[in-house]
């Protein structure tokens, strides 16, 4: 196809997030394509659950509009109870293809110092690379809102803390980092209800309280 | 409750202005057609009307128009679309120039969907180069739909592309990233 830049871009705009996907699988020249523009997409939030044996995660589209109570699918997969050693295999149930790998240089900073605290965690390498591969999506898309990640492993939380620093005042459990060239702040949450959850949410900055810092770097 | 219709937010076609006297003008294409056109039709291209515009300033007549992107097939199809919105209020395109919901009227939806795909991309190429916005908007807004809920092999059928084995320099292990 051989169509002007902004027309592409127009009907990228209107074919949503799972097309996307699939229209990125077509040939090289769609591919690169959409990770050079990253078209503004119907998807606003993405949860993700890892547990020892599964993964499960939860696709928020806005389809007329938008509700953080309701996701509009769920990919569940899990662990064959006799799956000792087909590692590889195991490997391909895992949704990978959910987010497309974006290239994340102004970002790697921040990316290079989650990838300590996800290696540390005590996950199977698959999981942390799927964790790891997100995280980096998220970071370098600024359309992508929100992004979730819960673990039942108690030792995350107290690595966090040992990645993002102290909070200087306690009863917020909230970091903020401020994004370059851009009027949105990263906020990081950490809280425990059932399973721990770290949550990175790109919010304004005039959202952010007054009393808390923020951090450029 | 029955479903209720939202139109609140789409802008309204405005009521038909008594029509004047239809000014005719030759269109000629790329590759030498000569078609004819209501000078109305050919306001609706940004591109042509500043050109129309030109001619009646310097008072100049005007016999042809020359479009030297656009070939006689694809030049015919504008102008049968912009013949049937040369009544259109311009504020209609405006309004939904930026708009992500594009609603797109029957008529409209009919003349493109019966299009072959290459067809449909000249036009929307044929469209952006004459800055159309009515016809940019519900072209791309129709390609979208065509696509929408097909899986990889059905989109790349839909768009003429090769299997990957056909493509050059392919690497298809990495395809899924």
């Amino acid at each position: 196809m051989d169509m002007p830049h902004i027309v592409m871009t127009k009907i990228m705009g209107n074919v949503g997030f799972l097309a996307i996907l699939n229209l990125r699988k077509t040939c090289k020249t769609f591919r690169n394509f959409i990770d050079d523009v990253k078209p503004i997409n119907d998807l606003k939030e993405l949860r993700i659950t890892l547990g020892h044996f599964y993964v499960k995660v939860e696709v928020f589209l806005d389809k007329n509009g938008y509700d953080a109570d309701r996701c509009s699918f769920v990919s569940s997969y899990q662990q064959a109870p006799d799956d000792n050693t087909a590692r590889g295999s195991r490997t391909r149930e895992y949704p990978l293809h959910i987010l497309p790998h974006y290239p994340f240089d102004h970002a790697s900073t921040f990316s290079q110092r989650f990838k300590t605290y996800i290696q540390n965690t005590r996950e199977k390498q698959e999981n942390i690379f799927f964790r790891f591969q997100n995280l980096q999506a998220f970071l370098t898309n600024p359309y992508f809102k929100r992004w979730q990640l819960q673990y039942e492993d108690s030792e995350g939380d107290d690595m966090i803390h040992n990645i993002l620093g102290r909070i200087p005042h306690e009863e917020q459990e909230k970091w903020f980092y401020g994004i370059p060239n851009s009027t949105e702040v990263l906020c990081i949450q950490s809280v425990y209800q059932t399973v721990w959850t770290v949550s990175f949410t790109r919010i304004n900055l005039v959202d952010v309280p007054e009393n808390a810092w923020v951090h450029w770097e | 409750m029955a479903p209720k219709k939202n139109s609140a937010k789409r802008p309204q076609p405005s009521t038909p202005k008594p029509s004047a006297p239809a000014r005719i003008v030759k269109v000629q294409s790329s590759d030498g057609h000569i078609l004819q056109a209501d000078v109305r039709a050919l306001l609706l291209s940004s591109t042509l009307a500043a050109t129309i515009k030109g001619y009646d300033d310097e008072n100049k007549p005007l016999e042809k128009l020359e479009v030297n992107n656009v070939v006689g097939f694809t030049l015919k199809l504008v102008l049968e679309w912009c013949e049937k919105h040369k009544e259109d209020d311009p504020a209609i395109a405006q309004a939904e120039k930026d708009k992500k919901n594009i609603f797109i009227p029957s008529w409209d939806r009919h003349f493109l969907t019966k299009l072959p795909m290459g067809n449909l991309f000249d036009l929307i190429t044929a469209a952006y180069h004459l800055d159309i916005t009515g016809l940019i908007n519900y072209g791309c807004k129709t390609v979208a739909n065509s696509a929408k809920g097909k899986s990889t092999e059905e989109m790349r059928e839909l768009f003429g592309i090769p299997e990957p084995w056909e493509q050059p320099s392919t690497s298809t292990a990495t395809w899924d990233d």
